[in-house]
Protein backbone atom coordinates (compact mmCIF):
# COMPACT_ATOMS: atom_id res chain seq x y z
CA UNK A 1 0.00 0.00 0.00
CA UNK A 2 1.27 2.96 -0.79
CA UNK A 3 -0.13 6.55 -0.43
CA UNK A 4 0.99 8.08 -3.13
CA UNK A 5 2.80 6.90 -5.91
CA UNK A 6 4.15 8.40 -9.56
CA UNK A 7 5.60 6.05 -12.13
CA UNK A 8 7.05 7.35 -15.37
CA UNK A 9 6.08 10.69 -15.34
CA UNK A 10 7.14 12.36 -18.10
CA UNK A 11 6.81 16.51 -18.80
CA UNK A 12 8.21 18.86 -21.53
CA UNK A 13 7.91 22.31 -22.25
CA UNK A 14 8.88 23.01 -25.87
CA UNK A 15 12.23 21.26 -25.99
CA UNK A 16 12.90 21.35 -22.71
CA UNK A 17 12.30 18.24 -20.53
CA UNK A 18 12.01 18.94 -17.32
CA UNK A 19 10.73 15.55 -15.59
CA UNK A 20 12.12 12.78 -17.16
CA UNK A 21 10.85 9.18 -16.32
CA UNK A 22 10.47 9.79 -12.53
CA UNK A 23 8.79 7.38 -10.12
CA UNK A 24 8.48 7.99 -6.46
CA UNK A 25 6.38 5.72 -3.90
CA UNK A 26 5.47 7.40 -0.47
CA UNK A 27 4.01 4.81 2.35
CA UNK A 28 1.28 5.59 4.43
CA UNK A 29 2.42 8.42 7.07
CA UNK A 30 5.60 8.69 5.82
CA UNK A 31 7.97 11.92 5.77
CA UNK A 32 9.47 12.12 2.64
CA UNK A 33 11.70 15.01 0.82
CA UNK A 34 12.24 15.64 -2.52
CA UNK A 35 15.47 17.68 -2.70
CA UNK A 36 17.02 19.11 -6.08
CA UNK A 37 18.83 22.40 -7.20
CA UNK A 38 17.03 25.12 -8.90
CA UNK A 39 15.58 24.12 -11.76
CA UNK A 40 15.62 20.69 -10.81
CA UNK A 41 11.38 19.96 -12.05
CA UNK A 42 10.56 19.78 -8.26
CA UNK A 43 7.64 22.20 -8.65
CA UNK A 44 6.66 20.71 -11.64
CA UNK A 45 6.44 17.29 -9.88
CA UNK A 46 4.07 18.36 -7.89
CA UNK A 47 1.93 20.84 -10.53
CA UNK A 48 2.10 17.30 -12.32
CA UNK A 49 0.63 15.70 -8.67
CA UNK A 50 -1.72 17.92 -8.07
CA UNK A 51 -3.31 17.90 -11.67
CA UNK A 52 -2.23 21.52 -12.00
CA UNK A 53 -0.44 20.04 -15.24
CA UNK A 54 -0.75 17.21 -17.36
CA UNK A 55 1.96 14.87 -17.73
CA UNK A 56 2.55 13.93 -21.22
CA UNK A 57 3.25 9.96 -19.72
CA UNK A 58 3.31 8.24 -16.59
CA UNK A 59 0.51 7.85 -14.40
CA UNK A 60 -0.30 9.19 -10.62
CA UNK A 61 -1.76 6.81 -8.22
CA UNK A 62 -3.52 8.07 -4.91
CA UNK A 63 -3.92 5.30 -1.95
CA UNK A 64 -3.71 2.77 -5.59
CA UNK A 65 -6.28 4.23 -7.10
CA UNK A 66 -5.24 6.10 -10.54
CA UNK A 67 -6.03 9.73 -10.42
CA UNK A 68 -4.09 10.54 -13.51
CA UNK A 69 -7.00 11.36 -15.36
CA UNK A 70 -9.03 13.13 -12.38
CA UNK A 71 -9.18 17.13 -12.42
CA UNK A 72 -7.03 19.22 -10.12
CA UNK A 73 -10.18 19.89 -7.84
CA UNK A 74 -11.57 16.33 -7.39
CA UNK A 75 -7.90 14.99 -6.57
CA UNK A 76 -8.25 18.36 -3.37
CA UNK A 77 -11.59 16.22 -2.26
CA UNK A 78 -9.99 13.00 -2.47
CA UNK A 79 -7.30 14.16 0.19
CA UNK A 80 -4.35 15.43 -1.86
CA UNK A 81 -3.81 19.19 -0.79
CA UNK A 82 -0.47 21.65 -1.34
CA UNK A 83 0.75 24.99 -0.17
CA UNK A 84 2.88 27.16 -2.71
CA UNK A 85 5.86 28.69 -2.16
CA UNK A 86 5.20 32.58 -2.04
CA UNK A 87 6.81 34.84 -3.32
CA UNK A 88 3.89 37.10 -4.24
CA UNK A 89 3.52 40.89 -2.44
CA UNK A 90 0.00 40.96 -0.68
CA UNK A 91 -2.89 41.20 -3.61
CA UNK A 92 -5.17 43.86 -2.54
CA UNK A 93 -3.48 44.99 0.31
CA UNK A 94 -2.11 48.62 -0.45
CA UNK A 95 1.62 49.01 -1.68
CA UNK A 96 2.19 51.06 1.85
CA UNK A 97 0.69 48.19 3.64
CA UNK A 98 3.08 45.55 1.95
CA UNK A 99 6.20 47.95 2.47
CA UNK A 100 5.42 48.27 6.40
CA UNK A 101 4.87 44.27 6.64
CA UNK A 102 7.99 43.41 4.72
CA UNK A 103 9.74 46.32 7.70
CA UNK A 104 8.31 44.71 10.32
CA UNK A 105 9.53 41.18 8.94
CA UNK A 106 6.03 39.53 9.13
CA UNK A 107 5.71 38.53 5.45
CA UNK A 108 7.00 35.58 5.70
CA UNK A 109 6.67 34.73 9.13
CA UNK A 110 2.98 34.70 9.18
CA UNK A 111 2.13 33.81 5.66
CA UNK A 112 4.33 30.23 5.84
CA UNK A 113 2.41 28.71 8.65
CA UNK A 114 -0.71 30.44 7.12
CA UNK A 115 -0.23 28.41 4.03
CA UNK A 116 0.39 24.93 5.95
CA UNK A 117 -2.68 26.00 8.08
CA UNK A 118 -4.82 26.35 5.01
CA UNK A 119 -3.92 23.26 3.63
CA UNK A 120 -4.61 21.05 7.05
CA UNK A 121 -8.10 22.91 7.31
CA UNK A 122 -8.83 20.48 4.00
CA UNK A 123 -7.71 17.73 6.70
CA UNK A 124 -5.98 15.99 3.63
CA UNK A 125 -3.92 12.62 3.66
CA UNK A 126 -1.75 13.88 1.55
CA UNK A 127 0.08 16.72 2.36
CA UNK A 128 2.43 18.40 -0.46
CA UNK A 129 4.64 21.18 0.65
CA UNK A 130 6.41 23.22 -1.49
CA UNK A 131 9.37 24.97 0.31
CA UNK A 132 8.00 26.15 3.77
CA UNK A 133 11.02 27.26 4.94
CA UNK A 134 12.25 29.52 1.83
CA UNK A 135 13.21 32.80 3.13
CA UNK A 136 13.02 32.36 6.84
CA UNK A 137 15.32 33.23 9.41
CA UNK A 138 16.47 30.55 12.00
CA UNK A 139 13.89 31.61 14.55
CA UNK A 140 10.85 31.57 11.83
CA UNK A 141 12.24 28.21 10.65
CA UNK A 142 12.20 26.45 14.13
CA UNK A 143 8.49 27.77 14.54
CA UNK A 144 7.66 26.12 11.33
CA UNK A 145 9.71 23.06 11.94
CA UNK A 146 7.72 22.57 15.15
CA UNK A 147 4.05 23.45 13.57
CA UNK A 148 5.46 20.44 11.16
CA UNK A 149 6.16 17.99 13.62
CA UNK A 150 3.25 18.37 15.17
CA UNK A 151 1.30 16.94 12.37
CA UNK A 152 -0.06 13.53 13.47
CA UNK A 153 1.10 10.35 11.51
CA UNK A 154 -2.01 9.84 9.27
CA UNK A 155 -1.20 13.09 7.02
CA UNK A 156 1.37 11.93 4.54
CA UNK A 157 3.69 14.58 3.99
CA UNK A 158 5.46 15.18 0.92
CA UNK A 159 8.03 18.27 1.03
CA UNK A 160 10.06 20.02 -1.59
CA UNK A 161 13.25 21.92 -0.44
CA UNK A 162 16.43 23.18 -2.26
CA UNK A 163 18.73 23.69 0.79
CA UNK A 164 18.83 19.79 2.26
CA UNK A 165 20.22 20.93 5.69
CA UNK A 166 17.30 23.25 6.16
CA UNK A 167 15.01 19.86 6.04
CA UNK A 168 17.17 17.07 6.46
CA UNK A 169 15.68 16.32 10.49
CA UNK A 170 12.18 15.95 9.04
CA UNK A 171 12.65 13.74 6.28
CA UNK A 172 12.29 9.59 6.49
CA UNK A 173 13.24 9.09 2.79
CA UNK A 174 14.84 11.65 0.13
CA UNK A 175 14.45 11.69 -2.98
CA UNK A 176 17.20 13.83 -4.80
CA UNK A 177 16.06 15.28 -8.43
CA UNK A 178 18.37 16.71 -11.21
CA UNK A 179 17.41 18.19 -14.40
CA UNK A 180 14.44 16.35 -14.23
CA UNK A 181 15.31 13.09 -13.11
CA UNK A 182 15.85 11.22 -10.27
CA UNK A 183 19.24 10.52 -9.50
CA UNK A 184 18.96 9.00 -5.32
CA UNK A 185 16.29 7.36 -4.12
CA UNK A 186 16.14 6.00 -0.03
CA UNK A 187 16.99 6.51 2.87
CA UNK A 188 17.93 9.67 5.04
CA UNK A 189 21.49 7.85 5.55
CA UNK A 190 21.67 6.21 2.59
CA UNK A 191 21.02 9.56 0.51
CA UNK A 192 23.25 11.61 2.58
CA UNK A 193 26.44 9.13 2.06
CA UNK A 194 25.52 8.66 -1.85
CA UNK A 195 28.17 9.95 -3.70
CA UNK A 196 26.37 11.14 -6.29
CA UNK A 197 24.59 13.52 -3.91
CA UNK A 198 27.49 15.37 -2.83
CA UNK A 199 28.63 15.67 -6.55
CA UNK A 200 25.15 17.38 -7.32
CA UNK A 201 25.27 19.55 -3.97
CA UNK A 202 29.16 20.22 -3.92
CA UNK A 203 29.89 20.39 -6.82
CA UNK A 204 32.74 17.43 -6.79
CA UNK B 1 -24.89 55.99 12.51
CA UNK B 2 -24.72 53.40 10.08
CA UNK B 3 -28.16 52.36 10.27
CA UNK B 4 -29.09 55.63 11.12
CA UNK B 5 -28.01 56.82 7.60
CA UNK B 6 -29.11 53.97 5.62
CA UNK B 7 -33.05 54.38 7.95
CA UNK B 8 -31.99 58.21 6.84
CA UNK B 9 -31.49 57.03 2.80
CA UNK B 10 -34.21 55.29 2.64
CA UNK B 11 -36.92 57.59 3.91
CA UNK B 12 -35.68 60.07 1.35
CA UNK B 13 -35.86 57.52 -1.73
CA UNK B 14 -39.59 56.37 -0.14
CA UNK B 15 -40.80 60.02 -0.06
CA UNK B 16 -38.72 61.24 -3.44
CA UNK B 17 -41.93 61.74 -5.24
CA UNK B 18 -43.02 63.95 -2.46
CA UNK B 19 -40.38 66.43 -1.88
CA UNK B 20 -39.28 66.96 -5.64
CA UNK B 21 -43.19 67.65 -6.84
CA UNK B 22 -42.55 67.08 -10.26
CA UNK B 23 -43.03 64.32 -12.36
CA UNK B 24 -40.35 65.48 -14.45
CA UNK B 25 -37.58 64.65 -11.78
CA UNK B 26 -39.46 61.76 -10.27
CA UNK B 27 -39.03 60.05 -13.75
CA UNK B 28 -35.63 60.59 -13.73
CA UNK B 29 -34.99 59.09 -10.18
CA UNK B 30 -36.88 56.06 -11.63
CA UNK B 31 -34.37 56.06 -14.19
CA UNK B 32 -31.80 55.89 -11.87
CA UNK B 33 -33.02 52.90 -10.16
CA UNK B 34 -33.23 50.80 -13.26
CA UNK B 35 -29.74 51.84 -14.12
CA UNK B 36 -28.89 51.00 -10.22
CA UNK B 37 -30.36 47.77 -11.01
CA UNK B 38 -28.60 46.98 -14.24
CA UNK B 39 -24.92 48.25 -12.69
CA UNK B 40 -26.06 45.90 -9.51
CA UNK B 41 -26.21 43.26 -11.85
CA UNK B 42 -23.15 43.77 -14.05
CA UNK B 43 -21.32 44.23 -10.63
CA UNK B 44 -21.51 41.04 -9.28
CA UNK B 45 -19.25 39.97 -12.62
CA UNK B 46 -17.23 43.02 -12.42
CA UNK B 47 -16.66 43.48 -8.62
CA UNK B 48 -16.94 39.95 -7.26
CA UNK B 49 -15.83 37.94 -10.16
CA UNK B 50 -13.59 40.48 -11.76
CA UNK B 51 -14.59 39.30 -15.59
CA UNK B 52 -15.16 43.19 -17.11
CA UNK B 53 -18.38 42.10 -19.24
CA UNK B 54 -19.29 44.39 -22.49
CA UNK B 55 -22.07 42.74 -23.61
CA UNK B 56 -24.48 42.94 -20.75
CA UNK B 57 -26.79 45.52 -22.89
CA UNK B 58 -27.05 42.28 -25.35
CA UNK B 59 -29.22 40.43 -22.01
CA UNK B 60 -30.67 43.60 -20.70
CA UNK B 61 -31.91 43.62 -24.55
CA UNK B 62 -32.93 40.09 -24.91
CA UNK B 63 -35.42 40.86 -21.73
CA UNK B 64 -36.89 44.25 -22.97
CA UNK B 65 -37.31 42.49 -26.71
CA UNK B 66 -38.65 39.48 -25.35
CA UNK B 67 -40.64 41.24 -23.18
CA UNK B 68 -42.48 43.32 -25.77
CA UNK B 69 -42.73 40.89 -28.41
CA UNK B 70 -44.82 38.38 -25.46
CA UNK B 71 -47.06 41.69 -24.56
CA UNK B 72 -47.57 42.37 -28.31
CA UNK B 73 -48.65 38.86 -29.00
CA UNK B 74 -50.79 38.64 -26.35
CA UNK B 75 -49.40 37.77 -23.04
CA UNK B 76 -50.34 38.99 -19.94
CA UNK B 77 -47.97 41.06 -18.20
CA UNK B 78 -46.79 37.99 -15.41
CA UNK B 79 -46.36 35.67 -18.11
CA UNK B 80 -44.10 38.06 -20.27
CA UNK B 81 -42.01 38.96 -17.31
CA UNK B 82 -41.55 35.53 -16.45
CA UNK B 83 -40.53 34.63 -20.29
CA UNK B 84 -38.56 37.44 -20.67
CA UNK B 85 -36.58 36.46 -17.23
CA UNK B 86 -36.16 33.16 -18.83
CA UNK B 87 -35.26 33.79 -22.02
CA UNK B 88 -32.63 35.97 -20.29
CA UNK B 89 -31.51 33.47 -18.27
CA UNK B 90 -30.97 30.84 -21.42
CA UNK B 91 -29.09 33.58 -23.15
CA UNK B 92 -26.85 34.38 -20.37
CA UNK B 93 -26.12 31.00 -19.84
CA UNK B 94 -25.19 30.54 -23.95
CA UNK B 95 -22.94 34.08 -23.16
CA UNK B 96 -21.34 32.58 -20.02
CA UNK B 97 -20.68 28.73 -22.45
CA UNK B 98 -18.57 31.05 -25.06
CA UNK B 99 -17.28 33.82 -22.97
CA UNK B 100 -16.03 31.72 -19.89
CA UNK B 101 -13.10 30.31 -22.37
CA UNK B 102 -11.40 33.28 -21.91
CA UNK B 103 -10.88 35.59 -18.73
CA UNK B 104 -9.10 38.83 -18.85
CA UNK B 105 -8.88 40.44 -22.32
CA UNK B 106 -10.02 37.35 -24.21
CA UNK B 107 -13.06 37.44 -21.89
CA UNK B 108 -13.98 41.23 -22.63
CA UNK B 109 -13.52 40.61 -26.20
CA UNK B 110 -15.97 37.85 -26.37
CA UNK B 111 -18.74 39.16 -24.43
CA UNK B 112 -18.68 42.71 -26.96
CA UNK B 113 -18.78 40.25 -29.89
CA UNK B 114 -21.79 38.41 -28.42
CA UNK B 115 -23.33 41.83 -27.45
CA UNK B 116 -23.05 43.18 -30.86
CA UNK B 117 -24.71 39.75 -32.21
CA UNK B 118 -27.48 40.75 -30.28
CA UNK B 119 -27.58 44.09 -31.81
CA UNK B 120 -27.30 42.70 -35.08
CA UNK B 121 -30.38 40.71 -34.74
CA UNK B 122 -32.38 43.39 -33.32
CA UNK B 123 -30.97 46.04 -36.16
CA UNK B 124 -31.59 43.34 -39.02
CA UNK B 125 -33.87 41.08 -38.50
CA UNK B 126 -36.46 43.59 -39.32
CA UNK B 127 -40.02 40.82 -39.43
CA UNK B 128 -39.88 40.35 -35.58
CA UNK B 129 -37.94 43.17 -34.04
CA UNK B 130 -39.17 45.79 -36.56
CA UNK B 131 -35.22 46.98 -36.96
CA UNK B 132 -34.20 50.61 -36.40
CA UNK B 133 -38.54 51.84 -35.66
CA UNK B 134 -38.13 49.41 -32.17
CA UNK B 135 -40.63 47.96 -30.60
CA UNK B 136 -43.72 49.16 -28.64
CA UNK B 137 -46.24 48.78 -26.09
CA UNK B 138 -49.66 49.44 -25.12
CA UNK B 139 -49.08 49.66 -20.77
CA UNK B 140 -47.72 49.12 -18.06
CA UNK B 141 -48.57 46.61 -15.81
CA UNK B 142 -51.04 47.11 -12.47
CA UNK B 143 -49.41 44.83 -9.80
CA UNK B 144 -52.08 43.75 -7.11
CA UNK B 145 -54.31 46.94 -8.21
CA UNK B 146 -52.17 49.32 -8.25
CA UNK B 147 -51.26 51.70 -11.25
CA UNK B 148 -47.88 52.49 -12.83
CA UNK B 149 -48.92 55.00 -15.50
CA UNK B 150 -48.23 57.83 -13.35
CA UNK B 151 -44.64 58.88 -12.90
CA UNK B 152 -44.84 58.10 -8.63
CA UNK B 153 -46.58 54.98 -9.42
CA UNK B 154 -43.61 53.85 -11.74
CA UNK B 155 -40.82 55.03 -8.74
CA UNK B 156 -42.04 53.08 -6.26
CA UNK B 157 -41.98 50.34 -8.08
CA UNK B 158 -38.56 50.62 -9.40
CA UNK B 159 -38.04 51.37 -5.63
CA UNK B 160 -38.91 48.28 -4.46
CA UNK B 161 -37.42 46.18 -7.35
CA UNK B 162 -34.04 48.25 -6.67
CA UNK B 163 -34.07 47.62 -2.74
CA UNK B 164 -35.06 43.40 -3.49
CA UNK B 165 -31.94 43.67 -5.68
CA UNK B 166 -29.34 45.30 -3.62
CA UNK B 167 -30.61 42.94 -0.60
CA UNK B 168 -30.23 39.56 -2.75
CA UNK B 169 -26.86 41.18 -3.95
CA UNK B 170 -25.83 41.92 -0.63
CA UNK B 171 -26.76 38.44 0.73
CA UNK B 172 -25.28 37.03 -2.70
CA UNK B 173 -22.14 38.55 -1.74
CA UNK B 174 -22.02 37.80 2.07
CA UNK B 175 -22.94 34.23 1.56
CA UNK B 176 -20.07 31.10 1.13
CA UNK B 177 -20.70 31.12 -2.34
CA UNK B 178 -20.26 34.95 -2.66
CA UNK B 179 -17.11 34.59 -0.82
CA UNK B 180 -15.68 31.74 -3.14
CA UNK B 181 -16.54 33.76 -5.91
CA UNK B 182 -14.16 36.47 -4.96
CA UNK B 183 -11.67 33.18 -4.29
CA UNK B 184 -11.77 32.89 -8.07
CA UNK B 185 -11.13 36.28 -8.92
CA UNK B 186 -8.06 36.64 -6.39
CA UNK B 187 -6.56 33.40 -7.03
CA UNK B 188 -8.40 30.95 -9.33
CA UNK B 189 -5.11 28.52 -9.18
CA UNK B 190 -5.26 28.45 -5.43
CA UNK B 191 -9.11 28.08 -5.44
CA UNK B 192 -8.82 25.03 -8.16
CA UNK B 193 -6.12 23.38 -5.70
CA UNK B 194 -8.75 23.95 -2.77
CA UNK B 195 -11.37 21.86 -4.43
CA UNK B 196 -13.29 24.56 -6.12
CA UNK B 197 -15.19 24.59 -9.13
CA UNK B 198 -13.91 27.39 -10.45
CA UNK B 199 -15.51 27.56 -13.85
CA UNK B 200 -19.27 26.42 -12.42
CA UNK B 201 -18.67 29.10 -9.73
CA UNK B 202 -18.05 31.52 -12.84
CA UNK B 203 -21.28 30.21 -14.64
CA UNK B 204 -23.62 30.90 -11.61
CA UNK B 205 -22.21 33.94 -11.03
CA UNK B 206 -22.64 35.17 -14.65
CA UNK B 207 -26.25 33.52 -14.16
CA UNK B 208 -27.28 35.58 -11.53
CA UNK B 209 -25.87 38.84 -13.06
CA UNK B 210 -27.63 38.20 -16.25
CA UNK B 211 -31.23 37.89 -14.35
CA UNK B 212 -30.56 41.36 -12.75
CA UNK B 213 -29.83 42.11 -15.83
CA UNK B 214 -32.95 41.09 -17.30
CA UNK B 215 -34.62 42.59 -14.45
CA UNK B 216 -33.76 46.02 -15.48
CA UNK B 217 -34.27 45.30 -19.20
CA UNK B 218 -37.69 44.79 -18.18
CA UNK B 219 -37.86 47.99 -16.00
CA UNK B 220 -36.80 49.38 -19.12
CA UNK B 221 -39.19 48.43 -21.27
CA UNK B 222 -42.03 49.49 -19.00
CA UNK B 223 -40.54 52.61 -18.24
CA UNK B 224 -40.16 53.58 -21.82
CA UNK B 225 -43.39 51.82 -23.24
CA UNK B 226 -40.50 50.89 -26.15
CA UNK B 227 -36.93 49.35 -27.06
CA UNK B 228 -34.89 49.80 -29.80
CA UNK B 229 -31.49 48.64 -31.00
CA UNK B 230 -29.80 51.65 -29.73
CA UNK B 231 -30.69 50.30 -25.92
CA UNK B 232 -28.87 46.93 -27.08
CA UNK B 233 -25.77 48.88 -28.74
CA UNK B 234 -21.98 48.31 -27.12
CA UNK B 235 -21.84 52.06 -25.70
CA UNK B 236 -25.12 50.70 -23.29
CA UNK B 237 -22.85 48.16 -22.36
CA UNK B 238 -20.38 51.03 -22.31
CA UNK B 239 -22.14 53.04 -20.23
CA UNK B 240 -23.31 50.60 -17.81
CA UNK B 241 -20.11 49.73 -17.14
CA UNK B 242 -18.94 53.45 -16.68
CA UNK B 243 -21.33 53.51 -13.97
CA UNK B 244 -20.17 50.26 -12.25
CA UNK B 245 -16.40 51.61 -12.65
CA UNK B 246 -17.04 55.26 -11.50
CA UNK B 247 -19.43 54.47 -8.63
CA UNK B 248 -16.89 51.60 -7.29
CA UNK B 249 -16.57 48.02 -8.35
CA UNK B 250 -16.79 45.17 -6.08
CA UNK B 251 -19.25 47.39 -3.46
CA UNK B 252 -23.16 47.69 -2.88
CA UNK B 253 -23.44 50.90 -3.31
CA UNK B 254 -21.67 52.17 -5.84
CA UNK B 255 -23.41 51.22 -9.34
CA UNK B 256 -26.33 52.72 -7.60
CA UNK B 257 -24.12 56.49 -7.13
CA UNK B 258 -22.33 55.41 -10.81
CA UNK B 259 -26.15 55.17 -12.45
CA UNK B 260 -26.99 58.69 -10.16
CA UNK B 261 -24.19 60.22 -11.86
CA UNK B 262 -24.91 58.82 -15.39
CA UNK B 263 -28.44 59.64 -15.44
CA UNK B 264 -28.33 62.93 -14.10
CA UNK B 265 -25.59 64.42 -16.45
CA UNK B 266 -27.46 62.85 -19.14
CA UNK B 267 -30.85 64.39 -18.13
CA UNK B 268 -30.45 67.31 -16.23
CA UNK B 269 -26.78 68.40 -17.74
CA UNK B 270 -27.72 68.11 -21.14
CA UNK B 271 -30.05 70.64 -20.95
CA UNK B 272 -27.99 73.45 -19.97
CA UNK B 273 -24.94 72.15 -22.08
CA UNK B 274 -24.77 71.18 -25.39
CA UNK B 275 -21.56 68.87 -24.78
CA UNK B 276 -23.00 67.06 -21.68
CA UNK B 277 -20.78 63.89 -22.76
CA UNK B 278 -17.87 66.08 -22.49
CA UNK B 279 -18.66 67.29 -18.99
CA UNK B 280 -19.46 63.24 -18.34
CA UNK B 281 -15.87 62.79 -19.68
CA UNK B 282 -14.08 65.05 -17.40
CA UNK B 283 -16.03 63.48 -14.47
CA UNK B 284 -14.78 60.09 -15.00
CA UNK B 285 -11.13 61.38 -15.77
CA UNK B 286 -11.24 63.24 -12.24
CA UNK B 287 -12.84 59.82 -10.50
CA UNK B 288 -10.22 58.26 -12.02
CA UNK B 289 -7.16 60.49 -11.13
CA UNK B 290 -8.43 61.38 -7.46
CA UNK B 291 -10.59 58.05 -6.31
CA UNK B 292 -9.91 54.97 -8.77
CA UNK B 293 -11.11 53.08 -6.83
CA UNK B 294 -14.76 54.68 -7.17
CA UNK B 295 -16.80 57.69 -5.81
CA UNK B 296 -18.14 55.43 -2.95
CA UNK B 297 -15.32 53.73 -1.36
CA UNK B 298 -13.18 57.51 -2.62
CA UNK B 299 -15.51 59.31 -0.75
CA UNK B 300 -15.40 57.35 2.43
CA UNK B 301 -11.87 57.58 2.37
CA UNK B 302 -12.23 61.38 1.70
CA UNK B 303 -14.40 61.24 5.23
CA UNK B 304 -12.10 59.23 7.30
CA UNK B 305 -9.14 61.20 6.24
CA UNK B 306 -10.90 64.42 7.30
CA UNK B 307 -11.21 62.82 10.46
CA UNK B 308 -8.40 61.96 11.53
CA UNK B 309 -6.84 65.20 10.88
CA UNK B 310 -9.50 66.74 12.36
CA UNK B 311 -9.04 64.85 15.69
CA UNK B 312 -5.39 65.76 17.15
CA UNK B 313 -6.44 69.25 17.42
CA UNK B 314 -9.14 68.24 20.08
CA UNK B 315 -8.16 69.30 23.52
CA UNK B 316 -9.56 65.83 24.84
CA UNK B 317 -7.46 64.23 22.18
CA UNK B 318 -5.86 60.64 22.94
CA UNK B 319 -2.15 60.66 22.36
CA UNK B 320 -1.26 59.54 18.93
CA UNK B 321 -0.39 56.08 18.89
CA UNK B 322 3.39 55.00 18.36
CA UNK B 323 2.58 53.07 15.72
CA UNK B 324 -0.31 54.50 13.01
CA UNK B 325 -2.73 51.82 12.47
CA UNK B 326 -2.29 50.52 8.80
CA UNK B 327 -4.31 51.61 5.91
CA UNK B 328 -6.45 49.27 5.08
CA UNK B 329 -7.91 48.50 2.02
CA UNK B 330 -11.14 50.34 1.40
CA UNK B 331 -14.05 47.92 2.14
CA UNK B 332 -17.13 47.81 0.55
CA UNK B 333 -19.80 50.42 1.85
Amino acid sequence: MTALEVQGLDKSFGGLRVTAAVDLAVAPGERHLIIGPNGAGKTTLFNLITGELKPDRGSVRLFERDITRVPSRRRAHLGLARTYQIITLFPGETLMHNIVLSLLGLSRLRWSPVEIAMALAQNPKVLLLDEPFAGLSIDERRDVQQLLAAIPRDVTIVMIEHDMDVALDFAERITVLHFGEVVVEGTRAEVVAHPRTREIYLGE
Amino acid sequence: MRRLALAFGLLVLATLPFWVGNSYYTNIASQILLYAVFALGLNVLVGYAGLVSLGHAGLFGIAAYTGALLINSGAGHLLAILGALGVTLLAAAAFAMLSLRGTGLGFVMITVALGQIVWGVAYRWISITNGDNGVSIATRPAPFGLTLATAPGFYWASLVVFLVSLGAIAVFAASPFGISLRGTRDQPRRMNALGYHVWMIRFLAFLFSGLWSGVAGMLFLYYNQFVSPQSVALTSSAEVLLMVIAGGTGTLLGPFAGAALVVIMKNVASAYIERWNFVLGAIFVAIVIFMPEGLVPGSLRFWRWTLTRLRPRRPAAVATPVRAPLPNREGGA
